[in-house]
């Protein structure tokens, strides 16, 4: 299953356990401070070992439930070992202090920018409805490869590879970011995410085949 | 009163005349407390409270100079495109703000805590190893002047964040001498607080008074053991991370495989882990014994808490891979175990909280309210805890400011308003003065808003997008309105802690004395003995009174009431 998806339905679920948490947690409090004006005489009584032991193994269960949705979402977002579906495009993305540099190794298409001020970002095309295969590495320090949109993030890191892999359904442009702090112009290391029809991406692929792009 | 005797050839015979007699214990304490007055004697006394005080008001002095570069970049983000200060100054402010708040203000105020605390709740004279203290609170001095001296190297200040990932830190990408003793410093200040904790270790396990059993001992102090075994266990890996970023800066070339990269952040986070807790469980100690002393009963579920503690000491060992999980290569579902399971543990110390309130008679005092603001405050970081625990969701919050309010509703919302429950308590206790209540409430009330204000907008920004350590955020992105009110929260944090200096000082000057028990709900040991109490803790007039609980003085209360009702 797709990130985001799998983020929001993770992220509802442990959201409104939360609230709910919480919102106990607050209601005890108000009742405490309530039945505090009516008392005289604090409680004597400093334990309850039976009520304790029950509600450790209610904390065990309810910690038991939420670590096996991390678990069974975790292992949803793994890129599927099935060779059925259509054939991933390869994207090598390489981070460097500071911007990025968008590999396609079949067209011999390299986009790059300098990011400098944020201005002159490098756009990272793709076609929606066939998986992306991004094989993330860095020419330098520790950089990280984000798309808040598809609520996913990578951590380039030198003399390593990382892989993982997404597909867009619609078209759109959407900004991505470094997140592990780089260095200098950190702030300024973006990119854009730019999803096109397959029929688009085939033209211009073809148009920009075996050119550098900045 | 008995005569020292002495065999002869004893070299003590040389110094004092035989027919003089001694003076009893208790009087030479008291004769030489006089005349340890003055700032010499301070600073080089061996007194476990001087000690604990020094390192306390040295962590809360670097708390308001760390707290003002905050400030400084809280101004930077108020607008997008901020112009207020360039990047490079920027990145400079949060490596010495992050960095600072935990090296040199936290980890030394919980520990400076403990020291002060354990040997009085024990009943216990001294410290173990009293010099090594000392020695301790100056290699954490030495460690201080060595990060002000990294600060302000015109040059290069440090500027690699406070985890100073590689190869970012090393010799090619961070040149310069400000990084170098930016290590040299975390190296002492980590090392000193490390050799203190573990002389309150042994003080706690080896020199109680007769009776106190350890299931006797108080919250607070069980709360010191385990911070002090969690720093014993994971501070020497700072130091192994550390030595390993010196070599790397000393030669780049000799790191060039991806395997020193990943060992340096486990190396580092398995420190940096277990240190959030180092900087938290003694102000958790703080929050129960300041809800068990304003409701007036023993404190609720004692034992579960005390194993609750140890099991989540034990766990804290095993979590630190959750910092890792973008990395893509972390065992994830095994740290993302590890780290919900940890909420068990922190959900039975909340049922001593809530358990202690739910039966009291609760007197909304100045610590109290600190306490009270504690437990749904450090609950928000808690909870969102748990999220940034399940990879998916990790996978998008991860190097975010969803992280950043996150944390500061652990340290700042939760150990913090911990800490200020712990000072405004035990202040006239330690000094001997009361504080003002109605500036104390004045502080509390701004500090809830600030707090509020300034993180929780964080949460949403962090959300939709905005990575953490950003000098500037473009205009459009939508980021400009919540950071606006961050910014605003951190002014009003900043007039809170004018109020807590003013309020300091004022009471310094006022001089209104405290009594033994000033809060007239004192339950430990310390509250039996004279504020400040004598120069070993107890005394004649000050004897230890009989241990049958974790809440001897109670016990002495009821039972006299008892009597004369």
């Amino acid at each position: 299953m797709p990130y985001r998806p799998t983020f929001d339905s993770e992220f509802a679920l442990e959201l409104i356990i939360a609230a709910v948490i919480f919102g106990i947690v607050v209601l005890l409090m108000v009742y405490a401070l309530l039945q505090s004006r009516r008392r005289t005489e604090p409680s004597q009584r400093s334990e309850a070992k039976g009520l304790e032991r029950t509600y450790v193994l209610v904390l065990i269960g309810l910690a038991g439930f939420i670590l096996s949705t991390s678990l069974i979402s975790n292992a949803d977002v793994q890129p599927s070992r099935a060779a059925d579906g259509p054939k991933p495009l390869v994207v090598q993305v390489n981070a460097f202090q500071w911007c990025w540099r968008f590999t396609y190794p079949t067209r011999h298409i390299v986009v790059t920018g300098t990011c400098i001020q944020g201005h002159d970002l490098p756009t990272l095309v793709v076609p929606t409805g066939r998986p992306v295969r991004i094989h993330l590495t860095s020419d330098d320090v520790v950089h990280e490869w984000w798309v808040p949109h598809l609520r996913y993030k990578e951590e380039a890191f030198p003399n390593w590879t990382n892989t993982f892999q997404f597909t867009l359904s619609s078209k759109g442009d959407w900004i991505g970011r470094c997140s592990e702090f780089c260095g200098l112009f950190h702030s300024f290391m973006d990119f854009h995410l730019e999803a096109v029809s397959p029929q688009q991406y085939r033209q211009w692929s073809s148009q920009h085949a075996g050119t550098t792009l900045t | 009163m008995t005569a020292i005797t002495r065999e002869p050839g004893d070299p003590g015979d040389s110094f004092e005349p035989r027919d003089v007699e001694p003076l009893p214990p208790g009087e030479i304490a008291a004769a030489r407390f006089e005349r340890d007055k003055g700032l010499l004697a301070w600073v080089t006394s061996t007194d476990h409270k001087r000690i604990g005080i020094l390192t306390m008001a040295t962590s809360l002095v670097f708390l308001c100079t760390f707290g003002i570069l905050a400030l400084i970049m809280r101004t930077q983000l108020a607008q997008p495109n901020g112009k207020v200060i360039s990047p490079g100054a920027y990145n400079e402010l949060f490596t010495l703000h992050g960095s600072g708040m935990i090296f040199l203000v936290l980890t030394p105020l919980a520990i400076g805590l403990c020291l002060y605390l354990v040997p009085l709740q024990i009943g216990a004279p001294m410290v173990a190893a009293p010099r090594l203290c000392l020695f301790s609170y100056w290699l954490y001095v030495a460690g201080a002047i060595v990060f002000l001296l990294s600060a302000t190297t015109v040059t290069a200040p440090p500027d690699a964040g406070w985890y100073a990932y590689m190869p970012l830190s090393d010799g090619q990408y961070t040149p310069g001498v400000g990084m170098s003793l930016w290590i040299l410093a975390s190296m002492l200040a980590v090392g000193a607080m490390m050799l203190m904790a573990g002389a309150v270790l042994w003080t706690a396990l080896r020199m109680r008074a007769p009776g106190m059993s350890l299931m006797r001992m108080s919250v607070f102090t069980w709360s010191a053991v385990v911070t002090c075994l969690m720093t014993v266990a994971s501070f020497p890996s700072l130091i192994g991370a550390m030595g390993l970023q010196w070599v790397g800066r000393v030669d780049p070339n000799l790191f060039t495989h991806d395997s020193w990269d990943i060992a340096y952040q486990y190396l580092f986070w398995f420190y940096g882990h277990p240190v959030v807790y180092v900087m938290f469980f003694p102000f958790v100690g703080c929050v129960a014994e300041v809800l068990a002393a304003f409701t007036g009963r023993k404190y609720f579920g004692y034992s579960f808490t005390v194993y609750a503690l140890l099991a989540f000491a034990a766990g804290s060992m095993a979590v630190f891979g959750h910092h890792t999980f973008t990395t893509g290569q972390t065992a994830n579902d095994y740290f993302s175990v590890t780290s919900i399971m940890l909420s068990v543990p922190a959900g039975v110390e909340y049922f001593g909280f809530l358990g202690t309130l739910m039966g009291g008679r609760i007197r909304a005092t100045v610590p109290m309210l600190f306490a009270l603001a504690f437990i749904p405050q450090f609950l928000i970081g808690g909870l969102t805890g748990i999220m940034l625990a399940t990879p998916v969701l990790d996978y998008h919050f991860h190097g975010s400011y969803f992280v950043v309010a996150h944390f500061h509703y652990t340290l700042f919302a939760g150990s913090l308003f911990g800490a200020f429950a712990g000072l405004y308590y035990w202040f006239p206790k330690a000094t001997g003065i009361v504080l003002s209540e109605p500036l104390g409430r004045l502080n509390f009330v701004l500090m809830v808003i600030g707090t509020n204000v300034t993180f929780l907008p964080m949460f949403f920004y962090g959300f939709d997008g905005l990575p953490r350590r950003v000098a500037t955020y473009p205009a459009g992105a939508g980021f400009g309105t919540l950071n606006l009110i961050s910014t605003v929260g951190a002014f009003i944090i900043g007039l809170s802690v004018m109020v807590f200096v003013f309020n300091l000082a004022r009471s310094a000057i006022l001089r209104r004395p405290a009594g033994d028990d000033p809060w007239g709900a004192g339950q430990t040991l310390e509250w039996a003995t004279s504020s400040p109490p004598p120069r070993f803790n107890f005394d004649g007039a000050h004897p230890i009174p009989p241990i049958k609980s974790h809440a001897p003085l109670l016990d002495l209360r009821q039972r006299s009431g008892a009597s004369s009702g």
